[in-house]
């Protein structure tokens, strides 16, 4: 999947794209990505100044739109500007280790839950196989209200 | 076992000048002070330099690479001690080659050798592979000026310009930004062009830049010492002679790809409010194939020069025998 593609589907662009690339993806189940971690970007050098790490928010807003993408590549056709899909919720956020620069840091969205109206899914962050975060993502789908 | 020495960002900012915007360095695997040094830098779309060209499959500027390559170089001669932490520059690159395309997403494996450092100039050679292929490689040399005044006056000039410095220039062309536009895919932040004073297209162009204290990389190259990073003047130029065969009707605002870089010289600094004029030929243009080379004066001296090769990757395919 090319960068564009990703771009475009999830209606995002830079400095807000935080994916770079997809290993695996299945609509409404389930999807492998990755992002490259490279010290030339900009939340880096504030973020220690000394020693630079990568905001935990900033994780998780990686882990949104590795969520999002599965459930919006159904509906991609529509390229209007309203947004089908909202974040309804964010529960069980555990960091277990600091990510630094210069590591590839995988992420693995599995939408466990999809009825209602309400997409539940569980996301793990992974660096070399070792699980550094996790967390359950639920995302309200407007179209099926 | 002896561990592998290694160095992460913290450590290879103590000991060279580049930061952010301007690090692409992410890490250094191995090294031998004076000898070798490994290392990579990851590719990620969150990086500055991917929004400044129109396209739906962005890539890794060629120059990025030269400069991540030449800032894994500085590693072998500056994790030794004694020069730790000191300003270099760039100053020659030979035999700059390209292979393949890189695009974000993809980690960049390099390795650097120090063929000779004396009196505060090194040279050496260094390769980048993605994966097993070879990506990229060259042949540099960069200056520590610190040491290199002590030893020296001024850097070595060469004879190659063949222009006469006390010429006049004037306006001869109303080629604005917008015309720039029309003919390059080139946008902010990564459009090094301002006005154009002369131009003939598939021959000659005649390109100016001016360089503002209020860009990206100033305030941290260097603090207190702003100068233009050697790759943005390498970038300038480059863009300056794509001008020369993109001003064409048919080729207007095609995509391009560089594939060879050779005898790059930088012989003066260049600091903010100074005006570089560029002055691109082509010398040869037939099958999307263009080759041609660029000089430029900065404050009536001399500044950059180089020889350059660029592909149109859409038209070379029209020549190539198709597989059946």
């Amino acid at each position: 999947m090319k960068i564009s593609e990703i771009s475009s589907i999830l209606n995002r662009d830079y400095p807000m794209l935080l994916l770079d690339g997809v290993t695996m993806i299945e609509p409404n189940k389930k999807c492998f990505a990755f992002k490259n971690l490279t010290y030339n970007e900009w939340f880096f050098p504030q973020h220690f100044p000394k020693k630079p790490v990568m905001p935990g928010t900033i994780q998780i807003e990686a882990f949104s739109q590795a969520v999002a993408l599965p459930l919006l590549m159904t509906n991609n056709t529509s390229q209007d500007s309203n947004i089908p899909i909202l974040l309804a919720g964010i529960d069980k956020v555990r960091f277990f280790k600091p990510v630094f620069p210069g590591s590839r840091f995988e992420i693995h969205s599995e939408v466990k839950r999809l009825d209602l109206g309400i997409a539940i899914s569980k996301v793990t962050g992974t660096i070399q196989n070792e699980i550094v975060s996790e967390c359950i993502i639920t995302y309200k789908m407007q179209s099926l209200k | 076992m002896l561990d592998k020495k290694k160095l992460d960002i913290p450590k290879i900012m103590a000991c060279q000048q580049n930061r952010y915007p301007m690090l692409f360095l992410d890490s250094v695997t191995d090294y031998e002070p004076n000898k070798f040094a490994k290392g990579f830098k990851l590719f990620s779309y969150n990086e500055w330099y991917f929004h400044g060209y129109e396209t739906n499959s962005p890539k890794v500027w060629n120059v990025i690479q030269i400069e991540a390559m030449s800032q894994l170089f500085l590693m072998t001669f500056l994790t030794n001690d004694k020069y730790s932490g000191q300003i270099a520059v760039s100053n020659k690159f030979k035999n700059v080659n390209f292979f393949r395309k890189i695009i974000p997403g993809e980690k960049l494996e390099m390795i650097a050798f120090l063929n000779s450092f004396k009196n505060g100039i090194a040279s050496g050679k260094v390769e980048g592979y993605v994966g097993e292929h070879l990506a990229c490689s060259m042949e540099c040399t960069i200056v520590l000026p610190e040491i290199f005044s002590k030893n020296q006056g001024l850097l070595p000039k060469s004879s190659k310009c063949n222009f006469k410095k006390e010429m006049i220039y004037e306006k001869k062309v109303e080629f604005g930004i917008d015309q720039i536009k029309n003919c390059l895919l080139n946008k902010y932040p990564w459009l090094f062009i301002d006005d154009v004073w002369d131009i003939d297209p598939g021959k000659s162009v005649h390109a100016v830049k001016n360089f503002t204290y209020n860009e990206s990389y100033f305030p941290t190259h260097f603090p207190g010492d702003p100068s233009v990073p050697g790759f943005i003047q390498i970038e300038c130029c480059i863009q300056s002679f794509l001008l020369s065969f993109l001003s064409l009707d048919e080729y207007k605002r095609s995509e391009t790809a560089d594939r060879l870089i050779h005898k790059v010289q930088i012989q003066n600094k260049i600091v903010p409010g100074d005006t570089l004029h560029m002055f691109s030929k082509l010398d040869k243009f037939s099958r999307g194939v263009a080759k041609g080379s660029v000089n430029s004066i900065v404050n009536g001296k001399e500044a950059v020069s180089l020889d350059v090769t660029v592909v149109i990757p859409e038209e070379l395919k029209k020549f190539k025998p198709s597989k059946k």
